[in-house]
């Protein structure tokens, strides 16, 4: 569904990515993992089409990517930038405009759930219901490959379980690969079914969590502790 | 969050075990419908294909059966769930005693000091 | 199309302030001049020539109204890009929502100007109201014509600026995109001076001279001077084609930019 194909990306002669080779098959929840400048969000960005590999291929459901591949591809942003003249509801509405595939019942479902106020303005939204908002606008689209970067960076612990139950509520898994990128691994290593770790641009390491607690008896925080020395 | 994990043991076999102490504790009876795999999933704060795995797991062990198109139960058959009760049991004592020989305790140690425990809690409780 | 109409309603509801500024300065100059007017006597006189002075000025209005409609998305750029849209309808929701804008600006100014003129009593001509009329709908076509022109020039220069912006800091990028601009319209003037030039758009030729002496007459201005001094009075549609084409490729050449170069 997801294949990245010797994939190097240079911001001005600096390695972001270097010779990255990935595939990724739907109905998974898939953790990148790594610290920050890793190239976490370089990756999410190259597959959302909103940056282009300096060399190699990436391709989404057979397509090269650009960013019209929006069409099969839900991003969400770890930037919080939204247009500030729109309330909660308004914001809505304008993505259902935009993307064919936005399930608006859904959500309405995924709002009530987050508890968001239909008419908040954005611009008085606070961090937390802005994190939320997000995750209602990304998972409302029935959509092949929801990308998501960061989702519980800088949230208190109430609304990280929010946003976590909420990926667990409204994910798809019969139809959808969930790519989620993080550097609390903690919050989400139960709902992940597999992790991919990176480091200074190259993946060390694709496992299967259930499998490496199974052969290696390792969790995924542990797995990290002795691979990040 | 509620729950979480041992990290040396798979979830999905964690959450199994969970459910069937929660049988063996009458917290679920026989007949029983669990929870929908998404439901217990948000429950537990798992990933769904894990709760998938884990009641595919206890209905391998006949367990539970899914009944199609209504939800998992709990299965109603005595001797399996006897079965069950033996088969937890054997392996809690086998862990028990594992670790007793781990810290270098012989047999009859282990005999006198259990049964000793046990007659002193009976004392306890009599009181 | 429904998405697309959207985008352009959102487009309009982020380019609300580079909408109202100018029309509030308007207003604002109008009352001004209209003030220091009126102590000459001079009021509507001096609102029609500022009038007409202002309607002149917007055709730079798409450009301004563009410049600060992708300022504000420039920080917003994963969420614009972010769309299954081609780069050339996301451009066009844009270049949509400034023409609308630019035609309401227009109308507002065109009819103080109007008024203006229509209350004027030292105009030392006389102009009948189907001339003005004629002339006000060829000035304002080609104000829009060369309005739209110069959107497209920025929209171009506008993603050479974006690419920059990957490597430089926004003073540097900015800079050469001017020294860019320069060149390129120096390319550009010395092109029209050259003898392809003429050669690609002396064709298709329209004489308007019945029309300016018309005009010119109605004026009760001297026709013979003028044609004297300006030559034959013909265009040539040729010219209008040749920058229709230039338009068209500046605009695809941003929007291609937009799709495979840019980067948010």
């Amino acid at each position: 569904m997801i294949e990245l194909n010797q994939v190097t990306k240079k911001y001005m002669g600096k390695v972001a990515l270097r010779d990255v080779d990935l595939q990724l098959t739907k109905g998974k929840i898939v953790g990148l993992v790594g610290p920050n400048g890793s190239g976490k969000s370089t990756t999410l960005k190259l597959i959302a089409g909103l940056i282009h590999p300096t060399k190699g291929h990436i391709t989404v459901n057979g397509v090269e990517v650009d960013h019209r591949i929006a069409s099969q591809v839900s991003y969400l942003s770890e930037l919080d930038e939204y247009y500030g003249f729109y309330n909660v509801g308004q914001t809505i509405d304008f993505y259902a405009s935009q993307f064919p595939d936005f399930n608006k019942e859904k959500a309405e479902e995924i709002r009530a759930f987050m508890k968001l106020d239909p008419n908040a303005k954005l611009k008085h939204l606070s961090k937390g219901n802005r994190g939320r908002l997000k995750i209602v606008l990304t998972l409302a689209r029935e959509v092949p490959v929801i990308l998501m970067d960061e989702p519980l960076s800088g949230l208190d612990p109430m609304v990280r379980d929010s946003i976590v139950k909420g990926l667990i509520s409204y994910i798809d898994l019969e139809n959808q690969v969930v790519l989620i990128t993080t550097h609390e691994i903690k919050e989400i290593e139960f709902i992940l079914d597999e992790f991919i770790a990176i480091k200074d641009g190259e993946i060390i390491g694709h496992h299967n969590v259930e499998q490496l607690r199974t052969e290696q008896n390792m969790s995924i925080v542990e797995w990290m502790t002795n691979s990040y020395q | 969050m509620t729950d979480t994990f041992q990290s040396s043991s798979p979830i999905y076999s964690q959450l199994a075990d969970r459910i069937n102490r929660k049988i063996l504790r009458g917290e679920l009876q026989p007949g029983d419908k669990l929870p929908s795999v998404r439901e217990m999933a948000i429950q537990s704060n798992v990933n769904p294909n894990t709760v998938q795995r884990t009641y595919r797991e206890l209905e391998g062990m006949n367990i539970v059966e899914t009944k199609r198109g209504q939800g998992t139960f709990v299965t109603e058959n005595q001797e399996i769930l006897t079965e069950m009760r033996e088969r937890l049991k054997e392996e809690e004592i086998s862990q028990f005693v594992k670790g007793m020989y781990d810290m270098g305790y012989a047999d009859e140690e282990i005999e006198v000091g259990l049964n000793k425990f046990l007659q002193e809690k009976k004392g306890d409780s009599e009181q | 199309m429904n998405a697309w109409l959207s985008l352009t309603k959102k487009e309009l509801r982020l380019g609300t302030t580079p909408f109202i500024i100018p029309i509030i300065a308007f207003f604002l100059l109008v009352a001004l001049v209209a003030y220091i007017g009126s102590r000459f006597d001079f009021a509507s006189e001096a609102v029609a020539i500022l009038s007409f002075t202002v309607i002149g000025i917007q055709v730079f209005y798409l450009a301004y109204y563009l410049l600060f409609s992708l300022g504000a998305e420039k920080r917003k750029m994963h969420l614009w890009l972010h769309n299954p849209i081609s780069g050339s309808a996301l451009l066009l929701a844009k270049v949509a929502a400034a023409l609308i804008s630019m035609a309401l600006t227009f109308m507002i100014t065109a009819v103080t100007l109007a008024v203006a003129i229509g209350m004027a009593e030292n105009i030392p001509f006389e102009i009948s109201w189907s001339t003005m009329a004629q002339v006000g709908m060829l000035g304002g076509l080609h104000l829009f014509l060369v309005a739209i022109s110069f959107a497209a020039w920025f929209l171009f220069l506008w993603m050479v600026f974006l690419l920059l912006n990957r490597t430089f800091g926004t003073f540097i990028s900015f800079v050469f995109t001017f020294i860019f601009f320069i060149t390129a319209t120096g390319a550009y003037g010395w092109f029209t001076e050259s003898a392809i030039y003429d050669a690609l758009t002396m064709w298709g030729a329209i004489n308007i001279e019945v029309f300016v002496t018309e005009v010119f007459m109605s004026m009760d201005l001297p026709v013979g001077e003028f044609t004297a001094q300006a030559g034959p009075l013909t265009i040539y549609f040729g010219q209008y084609f040749f920058e229709a084409v230039v338009t068209l490729i500046l605009f695809f050449a941003a929007a291609w930019m937009l799709d495979r170069k840019v980067e948010v």
